[in-house]
């Protein structure tokens, strides 16, 4: 499974809760530097697809494979896998971000707190050092003059843009937006949009799970459609955009360009 | 007849008993934070014999007397090789019985932190230790600081049951010129603006510490 230029791959990803089959095998691969976005109707499994792929919520069954490391698991001498002890699944975790709907910012650490925390506390260098990385990072998501601001002071938009910077922060090989729109005001989606526009052209590896089409026509070098917990459809964003081949996906476009 | 000399004469020694009550709340705040805190990860961890072990204490320190308590740390620690330290005793007893409440304060303030900052700590490789003491328990703790506020003053109340174990902290020194002097007014009432002025300083001060949290909560 060993390909240079491979950021992720997943092969055969079933995700079960109880009764309920969320995920029914889905298959992807990622290059290095590329940005997919995938869209699809709630309750399809995209946000779920995320999830497995930094094993926050492991699946039930299949492999992803991090530049060509098998993610969550590893070998026993006798051929059977078992969990990766939680000191390795930590040190994988940190190369893949997250951003989340939600933000999920930490409420008593200011903007800067929230992005020096993974540099000092996970990746152990110092906090001065921390401190000079984190406004590093802010002045790319334009929030230099936040630095110091709490998180409930900011604006979801601001907030959001400090998720990411917190993402970026650890250097990450890749980056999973889970609808880091969907939870902002209309007049917000931009500034956030834009940051991330500007992080896909200096060649960071990005999954987007997104509604936003322009984004997508924009930004993504690839579009994977997902339905009822299959990726049904993918393509480049004019090929899927513009003739897209599902009915499925053509339902869903026209509700969504309308 | 309110006895002047022997109010102005009660003072000095008071004083001195109520440093003692002051020095044995505080041990047993810090007591209690520190059970509290243990037991409330060891009761939330995926340690099966550590949530026992959390419940077990939580149940037995709130279902049986502070009193019995008291008694049973207090001729237990003699047995551990540990003798003659009343004081000890004392501090340890009703630390661990705080300790118990303060776990269940302390778990609805853990309950209460969004399972997404917890997400987050994961997302980019926080340990679970390094979780529990960079993000839940800063917040759990300033949401819990009324509660845990409410909780320590009765813990400054129930310091006076050190007397038992002759302990001599406020009350007990009360009462021993109590019955030297066979006048009571003059002496409690200079005991209860003792531990007027010790339960206002504390709670000011865990006001002033709400205040300087408040920043992320608006």
């Amino acid at each position: 499974m060993k390909n240079d230029n491979e950021a992720i791959r997943a092969e055969g990803i079933v995700k079960r809760f109880g009764d309920l089959t969320v995920l029914r095998g889905v298959s992807l691969a990622v290059k290095r530097g590329e940005v997919v976005c995938i869209m699809g109707p709630s309750g399809s499994g995209k946000s779920t697809l995320l999830r497995c792929l930094n094993w926050l919520s492991p699946p039930t069954e299949g492999t992803v494979w991090l530049a060509g490391e098998v993610l969550g698991t590893q070998e026993t001498p006798n051929g059977t896998r078992v969990p990766l002890p939680d000191s390795k699944l930590r040190r994988q975790r940190s190369r893949i971000g997250m951003v989340f709907q939600s933000f999920n910012l930490w409420p008593h650490r200011t903007a800067i707190g929230n992005v020096m925390e993974g540099p000092m506390i996970v990746s152990g260098i110092t906090k001065s050092e921390a401190r000079r990385l984190a406004t590093e990072i802010l002045t790319r998501v334009g929030l230099t003059e936040k630095a110091d601001v709490y998180p409930a002071k900011l604006s979801g938009g601001q907030q959001q843009r400090v998720a990411i910077a917190r993402a970026l922060a650890m250097q990450p090989e890749i980056i999973l937006f889970d609808e880091p729109t969907s939870a902002l005001d209309p007049e917000l989606v931009g500034e956030v949009l834009d940051v991330m526009k500007s992080l896909a052209t200096q060649e960071i590896t990005m999954i987007v799970v997104t509604h936003e089409v322009g984004f997508a026509k924009d930004a993504a070098d690839r579009i994977l459609f997902m339905d009822e917990g299959l990726i049904v459809e993918e393509g480049s964003p004019s090929e899927f955009l513009e003739n897209p081949k599902e009915e499925r996906s053509r339902q869903f476009l026209e509700r969504y360009l309308n | 007849m309110f006895n002047t000399e022997l109010f102005f004469n009660s003072v000095p020694t008071l004083a001195t008993a109520a440093v003692v009550t002051f020095k044995l709340f505080v041990c047993c705040v810090c007591l209690s934070l520190m059970f509290g805190t243990l037991s409330v990860m060891l009761q939330l961890s995926n340690n099966r014999a550590g949530y026992w072990l959390s419940r077990t204490y939580v149940s037995v320190m709130r279902g049986t007397p502070l009193l019995v308590q008291l008694f049973v740390v207090f001729f237990g620690l003699p047995l551990l090789g540990i003798k003659g330290q009343a004081f000890l005793a004392a501090a340890l007893a009703i630390g661990l019985n705080s300790g118990a409440y303060t776990t269940e304060i302390l778990r609805a303030g853990i309950q209460n932190v969004p399972v997404g900052h917890l997400e987050a700590a994961a997302s980019i490789g926080m340990s679970r230790l390094r979780t529990w003491t960079r993000v839940v328990l800063p917040q759990a703790f300033t949401v819990s600081l009324p509660a845990l506020t409410n909780e320590f003053t009765i813990v400054l109340k129930s310091t006076p049951l050190a007397s038992v174990v002759a302990v001599t902290e406020l009350t007990y020194a009360g009462v021993i010129i109590q019955a030297r002097a066979f006048s009571a007014i003059e002496v409690f009432l200079p005991i209860a603006v003792g531990y007027i002025v010790i339960a206002l300083s504390f709670t000011q001060l865990a006001r002033w510490l709400e205040r300087r949290l408040r920043d992320f909560h608006t």
